[in-house]
């Protein structure tokens, strides 16, 4: 296990594709497998006194699909819609069955294969976002692109707890009480 | 126990306890008779069996004791008693507890161990009162005891799926489920499966078992009691009198075990040596693949796979399926001829729109005939009445005759499940404070036995499902007098008869002078209809003092579909339920001030929806406002424009934003965009609220203010 060149020679499970996308102007990795498919960002419907982190639904094909800021979940100023926006659309576990959500970022930038020992594991600091969401942080060439967690980073339950504490921020028990 | 397993058996298990309740509710109105108590019979026995199957001790044991008291009954040796079958039913209550508990995967806790203590106790007493003759030790299937078949002894051949383990059965379970049913003679475990070291899995089940099982129950029985496991365990049974060569074959296929199961077998009186009797006398032979399955499981076996089958069906009219398949073919031509026509250049504009008109058309049908497809019949539910009525009725000492009909009106099965509650409601309202104590009711000159009727129908693209009562009725000036007693109303309001009796849906309000277990605490009457409006159903009530009281439930036929009213604000396309919307105003400027307007004369408070959610567009220069209504209150919504109405179909936002305010659900726009669906009881309410709050005396002044 020397270096990172011939990926392709290698056994299968020492290779892990990876999909890097720019959020707010940073790149991050993605894990392909848990990729359903990227779209050019539609036309989004902003979902009133829902939060800036999942700020709008989207009709996928017949089906609406709520939409993560990803820059806004890493604590990044919320994505401004633009040429390149793209939805990277992935599972998660909701209403007690897989359901596709979309991931807003600024651009997809490539698709790769990095051997196993191009992973990194993630460092114990440093980085300016929630350590969980992290991944593995994956060395490409002479730069660290940290790996996102998306199982916890697209996490219902805690989205849910956002929405639910925005909404009742805004308007109080005023309509809650209905 | 894997989940479709899981799922399988407790719709089983609720199948065989709701007909089982149904068999006993009728011993109970037209007496005793065979056939129901068969069917009680029947029914205890298959849940015992099929949760012996997966080692449901709870389940199994009590629906064991049960049997035997039951067993008694049908062999002549118990008095079949009122209060037996009321016990049994209560047993069924309990068991139905159980079976929910299997359903959260708990099925390991009692839920109510002081009930369990005391009705097994109870059944013991019955037993105990049966004569002491010689019970078979396991639920035999004798009619009478003088038939009651002796044990014999039975070969049993089971072959596990290696998997088995994975599901978290464990092969002993099917033994110790096989020994309730008799005595094992002996169990030789068979490792022929067993792979050589290579292809060895841990955590996989390579055993086999041949098992001899001295029991009174038929071949066929034995099979029945294994069918559910069907998937993951095969099973041939060579029942007594299996003729000696087939036995011997059988042998010929082990190598190891040959020997021990050879003796087994004579030792057991399978194989028998020339001087045994190779069956006892009195009992034909029978060949193990020919027997003629015996009694009540003759009929058994294929209801069970039917039911196991139906769980995860939804049952649909072959005409309907015929219809639709018709329909999509039509389409399939339709939007071929659309797409040449697009093709052609030439194509004339009116011959473009006449073919998109057709599609059009022919998607309607299509969508109206979908929809059918997900119709169940009311009755489904109607069926748990004759119960809650007969508990009802006994506890509050009033007899009842219940009616039902038009139980095979039919909506969509999600609204089916939902109407369950608020109708049980209703019903018992109806039984409590409707129906007058006996005596008073024959002072009053009527007969003893209170009618409540329901009744079910299709009116105009809704279902109306009635309650009818013949007891006292609502008396308005009553209700308005508690009303005013409980602070609902004021002095000053003035009420319809109509208004007087939406009171008792306010919360908070009961009229009945005595609070009993059952209702009178006021909770219940403003849960039903608010369960209702989310159904985006209405209620109405008419009544007739003395002579009794009807409420009306007037319910779309699904959820699914509404026809939506569009509004914009900014730039965004809100929904709002079109049956939900009364009228459209056109404000002026100087309305818009206050949270209460005059309409006509009264106030009407209104909000903003712009303020309601926060929406940061420019005012507009023009406002609409649409009167929209939930339960008795009217409510202004104030909109930039108005886009007037279409269909909408409803798709659900989803967990995400459950916890949001004023959005029921969203639907998809002609332009492929996403709108959001008003949720207008949250925002009548908030309305309504905010209006008492801020707005009290603007209220008034404007009342004032107007001529």
């Amino acid at each position: 296990m020397s270096g990172e060149r011939p990926a392709f020679e290698q056994a299968d499970e020492a290779v892990q594709r990876y999909l890097t996308v720019v959020v707010s102007g940073e790149l991050f990795a993605l894990d392909i497998s848990q990729i359903r498919e990227v779209i050019h960002c539609p036309r989004m419907t902003r979902v009133p006194l829902s939060p800036r982190v999942v700020p709008a639904v989207i009709n996928l094909r017949g089906a609406v699909v709520a939409v993560i800021d990803l820059a806004v979940r890493l604590g990044r100023a919320p994505t401004r819609v633009g040429r390149r926006s793209c939805i990277v659309v992935i599972e998660v576990q909701m209403d007690d069955r897989l359901t596709p959500i979309g991931l807003l970022v600024d651009a997809v930038e490539e698709a790769l294969e990095a051997s196993d020992d191009m992973a990194l594991p993630r460092p114990a600091f440093g980085s300016d976002f929630r350590q969980d969401f992290q991944a593995c942080v994956l060395r490409l060439g002479s730069r660290f692109v940290p790996v996102l967690d998306l199982g916890t980073v697209a996490e219902a339950g805690q989205l849910e707890s956002l929405v639910r504490g925005h909404a009742q921020s805004l308007v109080g028990a005023r309509i809650g009480e209905a | 126990m894997d989940l479709d397993t899981r799922h399988v058996l407790v719709g089983e298990a609720r199948e065989l306890l709701a007909n089982m309740e149904t068999a006993l509710l009728e011993i109970e109105r037209d007496g005793y008779d065979a056939e129901r108590i068969n069917a009680v019979f029947r029914a205890a026995h298959t849940i015992k069996g099929s949760s012996g199957l997966f080692g449901l001790v709870l389940i199994e044991r009590f629906c064991q004791r049960m049997e035997n008291v039951l067993d008694d009954v049908r062999a002549g040796k118990l008095r079949p008693e009122p209060p037996l079958f009321a016990l049994v039913l209560e047993c069924g209550d309990y068991i139905a507890r159980l079976v929910d508990a299997i359903e959260g995967e708990r099925e390991h806790d009692d839920p109510d161990p002081v009930a369990r203590e005391r009705l097994l106790a109870e059944l013991a007493r019955w037993s105990g009162a049966a004569p002491a003759a010689a019970r078979s030790p396991q639920g035999s299937r004798a009619e009478t005891p003088a038939a009651k078949p002796r044990p014999q002894p039975h070969h049993l051949s089971m072959r596990c799926t290696p998997d088995l383990l994975a599901d978290g059965v464990c092969p002993s379970a099917y033994l110790e489920h096989l020994a309730t049913m008799g005595e094992l003679t002996y169990v030789c475990t068979v490792t022929d499966a067993l792979p050589s070291r290579q292809g060895y899995m841990p955590g996989q089940s390579y055993f086999g078992f041949e098992v001899g099982v001295c029991t009174a129950l038929a071949a066929e029985e034995l099979r029945t009691a294994f069918e559910l496991a069907a998937e993951k365990l095969t099973v041939r049974i060579f029942a007594a009198g299996t003729p000696q060569e087939e036995l011997l074959a059988h042998l010929e296929g082990f190598v190891a075990e040959r020997d021990e199961l050879h003796d087994a077998f004579y030792a057991a009186g399978l194989l028998s040596p020339p001087r045994e009797p190779v069956a006892p006398e009195g009992l034909p032979q029978k060949r193990a693949t020919e027997v003629a399955p015996a009694g009540s499981a003759a009929n058994a076996k294929p209801a069970e796979e039917r039911r196991a089958a139906e769980q995860r069906m939804v049952k649909v009219d072959a005409g309907r399926l015929d219809q639709l398949i018709n329909l999509v073919g039509e389409l399939v031509i339709a939007s071929e001829g659309a797409r040449v026509s697009a093709q052609n250049k030439a194509t004339p504009r009116d011959a473009m729109v006449e073919a998109v008109a057709r599609v059009t058309q022919l998607v309607e049908h299509i969508r109206d005939r979908a929809l059918t497809m997900r119709m169940t019949p009311i009755g489904d539910i109607f069926q748990r009445f004759p119960r809650v009525v007969r508990d009802v009725s006994r506890e509050l000492d009033k007899q009842i005759e219940l009616e039902i009909s038009g139980a095979d009106s039919e909506l969509d099965k999600s609204m089916v499940e939902k109407l369950a509650d608020p109708l049980l409601h209703i019903v018992r309202n109806a039984i409590d404070h409707g129906i007058e104590p006996v005596s008073e009711r024959v002072q009053c000159g009527k007969p003893a036995a209170g009618r409540v009727a329901l009744h079910a129908h299709h009116e105009s693209g809704c279902i109306v499902v009635e309650v009818r009562d013949d007891g006292r009725g609502l008396d308005p000036a009553r209700l308005r007098k508690k009303a005013i007693e409980r602070g609902v109303v004021s002095e000053t309001d003035v009420l319809s008869r109509e208004d007087c009796y939406q009171l008792i849906f306010a919360p908070g309000f009961s009229t009945a002078e005595a609070v009993t277990s059952l209702s009178g605490r006021g909770v219940g009457m403003d849960v039903v209809k608010r369960n209702l409006e989310a159904l985006r159903g209405e209620i109405e009530i008419e009544s007739e003092v003395g002579r009794g009281t009807t409420f009306r439930l007037r319910l779309p036929l699904t959820l699914a579909i509404i026809e939506g009213f569009h509004v914009e604000v900014g730039d965004t396309t809100f929904v709002i339920p079109l049956d939900m919307v009364e009228e459209c105003v056109d404000l002026r400027e100087r309305d818009g001030r206050q949270h209460v307007l005059n309409l006509r004369g009264k106030p009407l408070p209104f909000v903003r929806l712009r303020d309601v959610f926060k929406l940061d567009a420019p005012p507009s220069a023009r406002e609409s406002l649409v009167v929209v209504s939930a339960g008795h209150h009217r409510v202004g919504v104030v909109v930039d424009r108005l886009l007037g109405n279409s269909q909408a179909v409803i798709k659900p936002l989803g967990q995400l934003f459950r916890g949001l305010h004023g959005v029921s659900s969203s639907t998809i726009l002609g332009d492929g965009s996403v709108a959001l669906i008003l949720d207008v009881p949250a925002i009548v309410g908030a309305a309504v609220r905010a209006a008492a709050q801020t707005g009290a005396h603007a209220g008034r002044s404007v009342e004032g203010a107007s001529p």
